[in-house]
């Protein structure tokens, strides 16, 4: 009785599906609404049937038929809503690429359609399903498409929900480019809605995505073992698995498995802590015996190195080494290689003498040699305060491009005698940079840091060379080890804000100059940089403050008035900017303020 | 009437959207129980939430001996069963076609699908249950209160 009752169902069931396809056929031919509308609602019935029967699948292929029909009768909404249905039916029946195919059109349908909420449920949905199909390309997308939908809705925390799930997807796909743009969006979505405190986790998110952008975290090159048991495992190319899905069939699992296996666990423990603890000594102990044979390695093989006498390494006398350098030669200071790696200001006059003999006997350049300036360079860089480290450009006929050159020549002469000495391949470097010799340059701060590559100053003077050349995710990669090498340095921290924000990453500008602010609190240049940021925002209260606080700071600085002048207009405030105005004028003129 | 329009009418679920409620409509079944006919019984495995399209059915609690107590009348607009969906206790009492009934009924495993595919009707919905519950509790408690106040004299 049961059996014939579900075969005359699955009969009707057939048949409603066959009336919906002869309808559709004919709507074909009509080609007129009525007919697609007419098609589209047995479609629907049949969809609906087959709902009610559980067969989920079919009613999934019915309401996408219906769908069409009402996207063919002109029903943008009806066809988006049915898409939707079948989406859920394919769901349902587990079919999920089905169904996420399936929602993906119908927000496409509401978007059409301008129904906007609806199409940022219907894609956030898609997501979820592609997420779980592990299409996370896929979903990523449907996340941003979703996440802007949700924008134009200003429901900005859910935008930023939707953009934080796809900036999670392309971390997963190690697109760190992507990753970073997708946190910092929800960063300012959620900053929009005043959660300031997951903006800036969000923020440093981004940073850190930033700093995965030029330094892509690479698998081991070392091949796993296969595993013993199963023939059947081995695998025949290399793969990198994280951490946390290491296979169990080598590796440090294998090894804990063993040793849980063949030895008493108590005992087992015992040797792993003492292996944690031992690996740091052993990895310095091994650093130290290469350091140290590379560095005899060298020395061996430098020319003449046990009979000529210690070379002297050229410095400025000024607290700024490298800045406006007079066209005089400058002094010399002999060295120890390898031993001194910082430079000191204080020049004994007693060794000025054999110094400027060694500079007068060292090779003479002429300054007929054209130097080429790359168009870029400059445009780069914007205009901000002078750079006490920075080495510039200078034209062929200017005093300091002789200068360069003379400190050239005589850095090669002491690279000659001493191949080894760090000082002098940093500045011979930083010599060639300034006479646009990049590629030199790059293989002489090379060889620093293989002498030396704990030197924060040298990553941070090759930063400056690579922002020169253009390369500033390279440039950013050298400022963000010597941040790391030698902690909030102040000139570190400000070129690495002035790229973020000279490369349309204003907020992670910011982050830069607060952590720069947090070090040095009273520096009137990180205050004066925040306020034209916060003013490039247009938020004008924050940038009034740190305007503010570099006025306390440097009162006599004209473009910090000029900046306050600038904001209280903005502000609406035009007492306070004229007030600005009279101040700046009397600067200008050298009078006492009002 | 379509589905779509009855869910409309339904207290618990009028915050959720046009959309919203298409897609709920897609996962319900209709079902027609004659006069009379158990539509569950108490201590049964509770898997669905009915809502009544037409007609009444009655809740009722079979004591040995004494036979049916009848508890609540459930009429057009109203559900019963809703805990189902929530949980996967056993059904409190018997529910009974007091008419020829049609009633619309949504499957837990489907609803908590839909849940899981639109977070915006599964929040919706369990707010929908909370203020029930919480209508319920207080009723309860009024009672309760009643009880007392009538042991006290």
């Amino acid at each position: 009785m049961r059996e014939s009752r579900s075969i005359s169902m699955l009969a009707e069931l057939l048949e409603l599906e066959r009336q919906a396809r002869v309808q559709e056929k004919s709507a074909y031919r009509e080609n007129s609404p009525e007919a697609y509308q007419n098609a589209g609602e047995s479609w629907q019935i049949a969809g609906e049937s087959y709902a009610e029967h559980l067969q989920r699948s079919k009613a999934g292929y019915a309401f996408s038929h219906s769908a069409k029909m009402a996207l063919y009768a002109g029903n943008v909404e009806q066809g988006a809503e049915r898409y939707s249905i079948a989406g859920l039916m394919y769901a349902l029946a587990e079919e999920w690429d089905n169904s996420a195919t399936m929602w993906l059109m119908s927000a496409n349908q509401f978007e059409k359609a301008h129904l906007l909420p609806n199409a940022a449920d219907a894609r956030i949905t898609a997501a979820l399903i592609l997420t779980d199909c592990e299409r996370f390309e896929d979903a990523a997308k449907a996340h941003l498409a979703a996440s802007k939908i949700l924008q134009l809705l200003e429901r900005y925390t859910q935008a930023a929900d939707e953009y934080l799930k796809a900036g999670r997807l392309y971390e997963k796909l190690e697109q760190w480019k992507a990753a970073e743009q997708a946190f910092k969006s929800a960063a300012e979505q959620y900053e929009r809605d005043h959660y300031h405190h997951k903006a800036s986790k969000l923020y440093g998110l981004a940073a850190k995505m930033s700093y995965r952008t030029i330094s892509p975290v690479k698998p081991p090159e070392t091949k796993p073992a296969p595993p013993i048991s199963s023939p059947k495992t081995i695998e025949t190319t290399q793969t990198y698995y994280p951490p946390s899905k290491a296979p169990s069939g080598y590796g440090f699992p294998a090894l804990w498995r063993y040793m849980q296996e063949h030895i008493y666990p108590i005992t087992a423990s015992a040797v792993i802590v003492l292996l944690f603890f031992m690996l740091p000594l052993t990895i310095n102990w091994f650093h130290y015996f290469e350091t140290s044979a590379e560095i005899e390695d060298t020395a061996a093989n430098a020319p003449e190195a046990e009979v000529m006498p210690p070379a002297p390494l050229i410095t400025d006398t000024n607290v700024s080494k490298h800045d406006a350098p007079s066209p005089v030669s400058p002094p010399i200071k002999r060295t120890q290689p390898q031993t001194n790696q910082t430079v000191d200001s204080d020049i004994t006059t007693a060794s000025k003498a054999p110094e400027r003999e060694f500079l007068a006997s060292a090779k003479r350049v002429t300054t007929e040699e054209q130097i080429i300036i790359p168009d870029e360079v400059d445009k780069s860089i914007p205009p901000r305060m002078p750079r006490k480290y920075q080495s510039r450009v200078y034209e062929p006929d200017d005093p300091r491009t002789i200068w360069y050159k003379q400190r050239v020549a005589a850095y090669e002469a002491i690279l000659l005698r001493h191949p080894t000495d760090v000082a002098a391949h940093k500045e011979l470097a930083i010599a060639l940079c300034a006479l646009a010799q990049p590629e030199k340059a790059e293989e002489h701060f090379l060889a620093a840091l293989k002498f030396s590559p704990t030197d924060a100053d040298i990553y941070y003077q090759r930063a400056l060379c690579r922002v020169k050349c253009g390369h500033k995710q390279r440039a950013i990669e050298d400022l963000r080890i010597a941040d790391q090498l030698a902690p909030n340095r102040l000139d570190v921290l400000l070129e690495l804000g002035s790229i973020y924000a000279t490369t349309d990453c204003p907020s992670l500008a910011i982050i830069v100059y607060k952590q720069a602010l947090s070090a040095h609190p009273t520096s009137p240049e990180l205050h004066k940089r925040l306020g034209s940021l916060y003013e490039t925002q247009q938020k004008y209260n924050d940038a009034l403050y740190h305007f503010q606080q570099a006025r306390q700071l440097a009162p006599q600085d004209v473009t910090v008035h000029t900046a306050l002048e600038r904001v209280y207009r903005a502000l609406g405030d035009q007492q306070n900017a004229l007030a600005q105005q009279q101040i700046v004028q009397h600067l200008l003129e050298g009078t006492s303020q009002p | 009437m379509t589905k779509t329009q009855l869910l409309r009418k339904i207290h618990i679920f009028n915050t959720l959207s046009d959309y919203e409620i298409v897609l709920l409509a897609a996962i319900t079944k209709k079902m027609t129980y004659p006069a009379e006919v158990t539509i569950f019984e108490e201590n049964s495995q509770g898997n669905e939430f009915y809502i009544v399209v037409s007609g009444a059915v009655r809740i009722s609690k079979i004591i040995s001996e004494l036979g049916e107590e009848a508890l609540a009348i459930v009429r057009e607009g109203e559900y019963f069963g809703e805990m189902a969906l929530i949980d996967q206790s056993t059904r409190s009492a018997t529910a009974i076609a007091h008419e020829s009934s049609t009633l619309l009924t949504i499957n837990r495993t489907d609803f908590k699908k839909l849940m899981y595919l639109n977070r915006n009707i599964g929040y919706k919905l369990l707010w929908g249950f909370f203020r029930t519950l919480s209508e319920r509790v207080m009723e309860t408690t009024d009672k309760y209160r009643g009880l007392s106040a009538m042991a006290g004299f």
